[in-house]
């Protein structure tokens, strides 16, 4: 993927929105956390911006929250606990603006999650890494 | 611009003010039940159609009217809807309205009754009727967007 077309490409980092696990996604593509293990601690112990997660009245908002340095642009979506249907409305809607679908790459963070606390940070860089290996290709 | 009228289902209350809105159920008189069970669109939709905006038709304007059935995750779907279209900068071109609050509950009944308890025809008629007698609101919804869009 060139440059020119990696700029048309949205990641849009998505979760249940409790937590912080999609901002934390969002921070390690726009490389503001390092992504070693070495890192992971240092990753844990800073602030980040929606920490405390979304409520239920800030569900569904979809917060641009950066352009990578090889051109992407970095969203993070908190979905509610059933995707399904926001996930839906959200590509149906990208058509209905005359969008194209394509340039939308959705990542499930909440997959995350099911590897155990202590293991959280490592899987969500692997996944972050297969994304930008991905895009690159 | 984009006109998205929705409800739980999308099946009846958004189905009513799409054709209200494009003029094919009058804005003032009487209408029969009959008249509401042939639209063609009214109780069609299943959950499978949920999150898919449908065309309905476009009006005099060259507004493109449609429907939307969210289901309960109402609230999250429109938020999501409503930032992306800031996020592409096309705020100005969509409008969502909200038609579920303006029908009373023989609607809903006659909803769940063919949705949920597949009574088909019960279920038909009894939101048929209650949609004539929730007209006057979906009405007065309907004239309320045009006038505020300016789609008069």
């Amino acid at each position: 993927m060139t440059h020119r077309e990696r700029n048309k490409v949205k990641v849009v980092y998505h979760w249940s929105g409790s937590g912080n696990i999609g901002a934390l996604a969002a921070a390690l593509h726009l490389g503001f956390l390092a992504t070693t293990d070495g890192g992971s601690q240092v990753a844990t112990e800073i602030n980040l911006p929606f920490e405390g997660g979304f409520t239920g009245k800030n569900q569904g908002s979809l917060c641009f929250v950066g352009r990578a340095r090889e051109g992407e642009e970095i969203y993070i979506f908190p979905r509610g606990k059933k995707p399904a249907l926001p996930l839906k409305t959200l590509k149906e809607t990208v058509r209905l603006l005359e969008a194209d679908p394509a340039d939308y790459y959705l990542v499930d963070c909440d997959f995350c999650l099911k590897q155990g606390k202590s293991q959280v940070l490592i899987t969500l860089s692997r996944i972050v890494t297969q994304v930008k290996e991905e895009l690159a290709d | 611009m984009k006109v998205i009228y929705h409800c739980h289902g999308g099946a009846h209350s958004s189905v009513v003010a799409a054709h209200l809105h494009l003029g094919n159920i009058p804005m003032q008189g009487e209408v029969p039940p009959e008249a509401i069970m042939l639209l063609p669109e009214f109780d069609r939709a299943t959950s499978e159609d949920w999150g898919s905006p449908k065309l309905v038709g476009v009006d005099g304007q060259g507004n493109q009217v449609y429907i939307l059935g969210l289901g309960r995750k109402t609230a999250i779907c429109i938020r999501a809807a409503t930032s992306l279209c800031l996020q592409l900068r096309k705020g100005g071109e969509v409008v969502f309205v909200e038609t579920l609050s303006s029908i009373g509950a023989l609607t809903r009944i006659g909803g769940f009754t063919s949705k949920v308890l597949g009574a088909e025809h019960l279920g038909r008629t009894l939101a048929a009727r209650g949609i004539v007698k929730s007209l006057e609101r979906l009405r007065q919804l309907v004239a309320s967007t045009k006038k505020i869009y300016g789609m008069e």
